[in-house]
């Protein structure tokens, strides 16, 4: 899977990827990109904002220095998690994801699958060295 | 002729680009001639954005940047999809944006 994660501390940015041709990228949450491949799975995310979305999850790549991490998980639960079931009321779909339309707890919902499915792919991270 | 006195790359630009097979250039190329430019509310990063032969058909391709006086810094660059940027646009999420120094 080749999965990796990286922090840009002085713009805020955490990204996690796993190597393959992003085609499209959509914007499921203000500030947060979703990287596809050509059928439309998850290739990648990007986090503006990453500290004030996501809070202490990024604490431990806070002095990783825009190093590539790499990491031991996929982004296949994330990817189950975040898309969209059929028939969802969002107002603007680009081959099956939304962009950029969510609110109230459906904002809310997303923004805890986000920290809670990145914490778990960065629980083997500890001050930007993977344990183990 | 490129308003910038250099173009620099932030810490994950790089990583990023080779990461998502985008070919080396492209981010500057976008820069240094866009068809649009605009500033997202959201991110509080510059936009530009140019329509490009890539990934076998017409693309418009978006660099989100930064500026240190005339000194370029390229954050991230990625593919739109057709009639993305006209959404962001008519939303007020990306506001256009046409400086007179041309930076």
């Amino acid at each position: 899977m080749n999965l990796k994660v990286g922090y840009d501390a002085k713009f805020d940015i955490l990204d996690v990827s796993e190597d393959g041709v992003q085609t499209d990228v959509v914007e499921i949450y203000p500030c947060v990109n979703l990287g596809l491949d050509s059928d439309g799975t998850l290739l990648g995310l990007e986090i503006f904002k990453a500290r004030e979305l996501l809070g202490p999850v990024v604490e431990p790549l806070r002095h990783t220095d825009g190093a590539s991490i790499p990491l031991k998980g996929s982004l296949a639960n994330l990817d189950a998690q975040l898309r969209p079931s059929e028939g969802s009321p969002h107002m603007d779909y680009l081959e099956g994801w939304p962009e950029h339309v969510v609110e109230g707890a459906e904002a809310l919902k997303i923004l805890d699958t986000l920290r809670r499915g990145i914490a778990a792919l960065l629980e083997e991270v500890k001050d930007g060295i993977v344990a183990g | 002729m490129t308003p910038y006195s250099e173009i620099r790359y932030g810490s994950r630009y790089e990583a990023k680009r080779i990461s998502h097979a985008i070919p080396e250039g492209m981010g500057e190329g976008v820069l240094q001639r866009p068809d649009a430019r605009y500033y997202d509310i959201d991110t509080g990063h510059r936009i530009a954005v140019r329509r490009m032969h890539v990934l076998g058909s017409g693309r418009d391709i978006a660099v989100a940047y930064d500026l240190d006086d005339d000194i370029a810094i390229l954050v991230t660059v990625f593919p739109l999809k057709e009639g993305q940027q006209r959404n962001r646009r008519e939303s007020g999420r990306w506001a256009p944006y046409e400086p007179e120094s041309g930076l």
